[in-house]
């Protein structure tokens, strides 16, 4: 089974070369524009959510912070996206599993998925 | 003689015939003799009435004789009758003195002159005296002449009317005379005076001019001279000194010949330029003093001038750089500068106080200082420490919350220094609203932050496109590739407008955007813009509304720039999709065109700003759009840096219409027949 992967991203670009990118991986995605279905609980729980920090609506960090406050999601991890260097103490402190700063390599991308989704238990078996 | 009587003979003594022949001769020899006797009773008429013609004539000519006398003996002036003598050659060489009046012998000390000559009397007497009375006897024009004799009371002047009386032959001259020594002392003694006071004028050491009422100028003295460069010969009269000067005590000057100077003694006392002969200006303190009354009764002004010009200039340099100061002060709106005195009572609040702290100048000077101090400040006494470092160390600075007339609160960062004039007068202090320094750097922060994260995002997009080619690239998959490559080239593209804005910011901010004009047909660059906006959205139905074909004179990739711009806000503004109208007409001085949408719409508040450099969107109800706040800015430059006009109709809720101009070029029929 494939894993499952939720992007959330208001560039259209970007959405368009993750779709790529996730389907070319082998990876179910879903692509959002902005966290509100997250912020409503509106989905299915995936393996791995992706988040860019800068959203239209809710800010990045919220919906993260958001998720790992709910009983059901709290144990996804949670990969955040910047095109601002400092993202990261920023994004641990908010919850954040990890993050990458853009422009980024794919290869980074699935390995860091791949670390993450790999290393969690109770994971959807493959 | 006989008395002439008739007698009456009578008839009848007749004898005979003899006797009446003898009375007929008788009677005839009667009536002869009576008509003789008539005759001479005539004549003795005549004689009678002729003597007493001659008696009556001979009382007219003793009267008339009686008056000349009186006149003659009567009158102050010497009066003599003289016989001029001639020698052979003609030429006078004496006079005889025939008659004199009783004044004569007073007037010249010449006793018992009657009958003598002159040479007699004085044998030194000069020719010349010979030579005019002469000259009266011969022509009998009448001289009149002032002379010194040398010869008469031990030398006097006298003044002479000689004319000739009587018939030619007898050389007789009638000489009137005064002994004008006395006089002509006096008048000698006036010029002498006259002339000192000339002197005294022309040696005077400030500017004098001296005129009369008729505007004629009689000295210019040295200093004038000096001064101005500027002599009597070539400023002969007031009209032509009026032509050097200028200023505002001119007018007074030219007007100072109206009666009222004259008439009622005023005095005047102004200030004016005069421009020299070298074309400097000097600057004058002019008195004219209280007209006096000449001999031939002209009136007389003397004028002074001091000459003040380098005071004027200093006081003219002060007066700029207090000018200066105050347009400084004034302008610099950012900046309160706000001056008190010792006591800190407030003396002087500059508009950039007005703004910041909301009080008028009115209402602030006269209040202390420390009104501006929050109310914790002033307790803890804040004010008297700023003002005791201000004067003990020359300068306080601070940066501390101030407090507005309202009560709000906002922080500033402020310098006070002690004024000097002699001693110490007073404080000025001078800050900065850091509140408005403090949003731009913020808003400056924000934008890099903004803009590093738009120019990221489609790098972001290239690179990984360029990785996924490689890939397929190695897989042999090609035609996948292709549709990866437009996409890459889409992201390519906008990376570039994205730099192109931030480069266009920078140029904006050094002060010319360059434009390159060219003509062009507006309608057909309208219809490839739409079509290439239509294909970044399918919510959204863009249309033209107006047919026609026109030409432009503009640069057709900035008028490209701001089309894309317009119809790219109105897709991101209409979230809901709709249509999108862009519309355009022809004016007699311009081009006018519309972007319409059916968008979110603008508030009033926003649309103030909305082409303000960075301002974004930010509307509370509505999420925050992306873009860096460049595009409406680099818009509105692009249009004004043409000559044209732009502005924006919306409300919220109810989409915007955008509307541009461009200016025709020149005055011709820019539509182009098909």
């Amino acid at each position: 089974m494939k894993q499952r992967v939720i992007i959330a991203d208001d560039d259209p670009g970007i959405q368009d070369v993750f779709q790529i990118i996730f389907q070319r991986a082998g990876y179910d995605i879903i692509i959002y524009p902005n966290g509100d279905k997250l912020m409503e609980n509106s989905f299915e729980v995936p393996d791995v959510f992706i988040l860019d920090k800068q959203l239209s609506g809710f800010d990045g960090l919220e919906v993260c912070r958001f998720l790992k406050s709910q009983g059901r999601t709290k144990n996804i991890p949670v990969i955040m996206l910047s095109a601002n260097p400092t993202i990261g103490d920023v994004a641990k402190k908010a919850g954040a599993d990890d993050y990458l700063e853009k422009p980024f390599k794919i290869n980074d991308l699935l390995s860091m998925i791949q670390k993450h989704v790999g290393n969690k238990p109770g994971v959807t078996s493959h | 003689m006989a008395e002439g009587k008739t007698h009456k003979i009578n008839n009848k003594h007749t004898i005979n015939g003899s006797n009446k022949k003898y009375n007929e001769e008788l009677l005839k020899k009667i009536s002869e003799l009576e008509s003789a006797n008539e005759e001479i009773n005539r004549g003795r008429k005549a004689a009678l009435n002729l003597m007493e013609d001659a008696i009556l004539v001979k009382e007219a000519l003793q009267k008339s004789e009686e008056k000349y006398l009186s006149l003659f003996t009567a009158i102050d002036q010497g009066c003599c009758i003289i016989e001029v003598l001639f020698d052979t050659k003609n030429v006078a060489v004496d006079y005889r003195f025939l008659e004199i009046n009783p004044v004569f012998e007073k007037q010249t000390g010449l006793t018992n002159a009657v009958g003598k000559s002159m040479k007699q009397l004085k044998p030194e007497n000069e020719e010349s005296w010979f030579k005019k009375f002469g000259e009266v006897a011969k022509t009998g024009k009448s001289q009149r002449f002032e002379q010194y004799s040398t010869q008469m009371l031990g030398g006097a002047w006298f003044e002479i009317f000689a004319f000739r009386i009587g018939p030619e032959r007898k050389n007789l001259v009638a000489v009137l005379f005064d002994n004008i020594t006395e006089r002509k002392a006096a008048a000698e003694a006036i010029r002498q005076s006259e002339e000192q006071f000339r002197k005294a004028i022309e040696q005077a050491p400030v500017p004098i001019v001296i005129y009369t009422r008729d505007g004629t100028i009689l000295q210019l003295n040295n200093k004038f001279t000096e001064i101005t460069g500027l002599g009597r010969h070539q400023v002969p009269d007031f009209s032509t000194l009026s032509k050097f000067i200028y200023g505002a005590g001119a007018a007074s000057l030219k007007n100072h010949f109206k009666n009222s100077f004259w008439n009622k003694n005023q005095k005047l006392n102004t200030e004016f330029y005069i421009i020299t002969a070298r074309g400097e200006p000097r600057y004058w303190h002019f008195f004219a003093s209280l007209p006096g009354t000449l001999r031939n009764g002209k009136q007389l002004v003397v004028g002074m001038a001091i000459d003040i010009t380098e005071r004027k200039l200093a006081e003219e340099a002060l007066k700029e750089s207090e000018e200066r100061l105050r347009i400084t002060t004034e302008s610099a709106l950012d900046y309160s500068i706000i001056t008190m005195d010792n006591k800190r009572i407030i003396t002087g609040w500059s508009r950039g106080a007005e703004l910041t702290f909301q009080y008028t100048a009115k209402e602030a000077i006269g209040k202390i200082a420390d009104i501006i101090f929050t109310d914790e400040d002033r307790a803890a006494g804040a004010p008297e420490k700023e003002m005791e470092a201000a004067s003990e160390k020359g300068k306080a600075e601070d940066e501390r919350w101030h407090q507005r007339k309202d009560g709000s609160r906002f922080f500033m960062s402020g310098v006070m220094r002690p004024i000097y004039d002699g001693k110490l007068t007073g404080y000025v202090k001078v800050a900065r609203d850091m509140t408005q320094q403090k949003l731009l750097d913020q808003q400056k922060e924000d934008f890099i932050g903004i803009a590093s994260h738009e120019l990221k995002t489609p790098v972001t997009s290239i690179k990984a496109y360029t990785e996924l080619l490689q890939d397929m690239c190695r897989e042999g998959d090609y035609v996948s590739g292709i549709s990866l490559v437009n996409k890459l080239g889409v992201q390519v593209d906008r990376l570039i407008d994205l730099v192109r804005d931030l480069l266009d910011m920078t140029k904006i901010a050094e002060g010319e955007l360059p434009l390159h004009l060219e003509n062009f047909e507006l309608h057909k660059l309208i219809e490839e813009c739409k079509e290439d906006m239509q294909r970044t959205t399918a919510n959204h139905k863009i249309v033209t509304a107006s047919k026609d074909k026109i030409n432009v004179q503009a640069d057709r990739e900035r008028i490209n720039q701001v089309l894309t711009n317009l119809i790219s806000n109105s897709i991101k503004y209409s979230p809901k999709g709709g249509t999108i109208t862009v519309g355009y007409i022809t004016t007699d001085c311009e081009i006018q065109i519309a972007v319409q949408d059916e968008g979110i719409g603008i508030s009033e508040n926003v649309k103030a700003k909305i082409f303000e450099r960075f301002f974004r969107a930010n509307d509370v109800q509505v999420s925050t759009y992306p873009g860096m706040g460049l595009g409406l800015y680099i818009t509105a430059n692009i249009i004004h840096r043409h000559g044209g006009r732009i502005w924006v109709e919306s409300s919220p809720g109810e989409g915007s219409i955008f509307y541009f101009t461009i200016p025709k070029e020149n005055t011709g029929d820019l539509n182009i027949k098909t």
